[in-house]
């Protein structure tokens, strides 16, 4: 019993950082290409007139920029785990 | 060269074809959803991995040498072999069940079936350790622990969290034209799928270096539990990027186009799950197999976007490969052992080697009527491996 209850603690908590990190950086990167291209909506690209409205603003390339800086941080992060992970987590 | 000396070289050899076939079979692990969706052309997918599985392998800091210790008692707690077995009788446990890893490996890739290349090591040496120390050598526990519980969890939680993790970034790039939406995941799947090949080469080159250190140590020319030869290291490193590079385009193709047809967002987001599961599940004690946790991202990818099929059949079929892997590999592992022995010695080792030699040979070229290559292995999907017949230059080139 032992071994499934401890097969379960570990599980759950892969399952947690698995969500937190599996779903919230695909989803931030979502986030990111969709303030590049707030200004392309489906619709927007179909109404627009503008030239300019193609551009993104600074504000959005901004916002994307903070996006893709954090994924990029992560990645960072997980190369760190990969090498000295043993090392960090002490398993 | 005394009889233990070449049966020392014969495990090697073994062992690192071992790592040849964990290579290729791997290779779809990481870049299978990136090949499918273009986000890199086939060959510059398998050398990005090729190269990560290098530079992962060689940067890998651990010293695997209690490979074994999870599922069959040959060595102590510190890794050195067990007194009584010290010498040939623990090179030839390995040998089978090296052998055994390497046919099961060689099956399921003509079949196009991804499978776990640890459980297939694992099933091996299980079988060979049966059948040279009776039922008391398995370690059971850890059978459970290390192999069952993970094969059933893997791609459930794989599964679940990309499935989420697909949903929500649909819903967030909603309104994105598709070629400016794709052509920014397509840089994210990259990404992913370059951590996840970062990952395996650090793993599971790790292991062959291991075996074939514990098989050093077991001859008598190795001493030193905390360290591995520097040539083992490199040969080993050199060997998985090899094997990665030549691209086991089957599994490729089953993962990338077979499972699920696959999108750009769907494939960042598999990736993205399969790196973040398989760097924390080996961090919390509990290991998940990378070929079942890519899986089962790739599965719930289709399971989390609107009107993509999954192949539930095709589905069904890797798991049962799953369920066989243990006993199948198992039971190679120990008719190998049998067949070592009964004959005994060198010659009994070499025999082996020859049969093993035969069937890869046989495996190979009945892989060759339904030859899978970078050319064919994105061709839509319709129902088998096999492709449509329809390209002539293919069945040129086969």
């Amino acid at each position: 019993m032992d071994i499934l209850t401890n097969a379960l603690r570990a599980l759950s908590q892969v399952l947690v950082v698995g969500i937190v990190l599996g779903v919230g950086l695909p989803a931030l990167f979502a986030f990111g290409i969709r303030v590049l291209n707030s200004n392309r909506t489906v619709i927007a690209a179909a109404a627009a007139s503008n030239r300019d409205s193609h551009k993104p603003s600074p504000a959005a390339i901004a916002t994307a920029g903070i996006c893709f800086g954090l994924c990029l941080i992560a990645v960072l992060f997980g190369i760190t785990v990969i090498l000295y992970g043993r090392r960090m987590f002490g398993v | 060269m005394t009889e233990a000396f070449f049966i020392l070289s014969v495990v090697v050899v073994t062992a690192l074809v071992f790592d040849f076939t964990n290579g290729f079979h791997d290779t779809a692990n990481a870049m299978a959803t990136s090949i499918a969706t273009g986000a890199l052309k086939p060959r510059a997918a398998v050398t990005l991995s090729a190269v990560l599985n290098l530079i992962g392998a060689f940067l890998s800091i651990e010293v695997a040498l209690t490979v074994t210790n999870k599922v069959i008692s040959i060595q102590g707690a510190n890794g050195a072999p067990a007194p009584e077995l010290m010498g040939v009788p623990v090179l030839v446990i390995i040998f089978a069940g090296l052998v055994g890893g390497i046919v099961w490996n060689l099956i399921t890739w003509l079949f196009g079936l991804p499978s776990s290349s640890s459980h297939a090591l694992f099933g091996g040496l299980i079988g060979a350790a049966i059948a040279a120390l009776g039922v008391g050598g398995v370690k059971w526990d850890g059978v459970i622990t290390a192999i069952v519980i993970p094969a059933v969890a893997a791609p459930v939680v794989a599964g679940l969290v990309a499935g989420v993790s697909t949903w929500i970034v649909f819903a967030v790039v909603a309104r994105v034209p598709i070629q400016r939406r794709d052509a920014g995941f397509r840089w994210g799947q990259i990404g992913s799928a370059s951590l996840v090949s970062l990952a395996h080469g650090t793993n599971d080159a790790q292991k062959t270096m291991g075996v074939i250190t514990l098989a050093l140590i077991a001859y008598g020319s190795w001493t030193n539990l905390q360290a591995i030869p520097t040539w083992v290291k490199i040969t080993c490193a050199l060997t998985i990027a090899a094997g990665t590079y030549v691209g086991g385009w089957r599994v490729i193709r089953t993962l990338g186009k077979g499972l699920v047809d696959i999108t750009s967002p769907q494939g960042m987001a598999a990736e993205t799950a399969s790196a973040a599961i398989i760097l924390t599940s080996s961090h919390l004690g509990m290991a998940l197999s990378t070929t079942q946790v890519a899986t089962g991202s790739i599965l719930g990818s289709g399971i989390g976007a609107h009107g993509t099929t999954v192949r539930w059949a095709l589905a069904g079929r890797m798991a049962i490969a799953w369920l066989v892997t243990l006993p199948a590999a198992g039971t190679m592992g120990a008719l190998c052992w049998f067949a070592a022995h009964r004959i005994g010695g060198g010659l009994g080792v070499a025999v082996v080697m020859a049969a093993l030699i035969v069937t890869t040979a046989g495996l190979f070229y009945r892989s060759r009527r339904t030859p899978i290559t970078p050319v064919n292995v994105n061709a839509d999907w319709a129902g088998t491996l096999a492709p449509p017949e329809t390209p002539a230059p293919i069945k040129i080139a086969a």
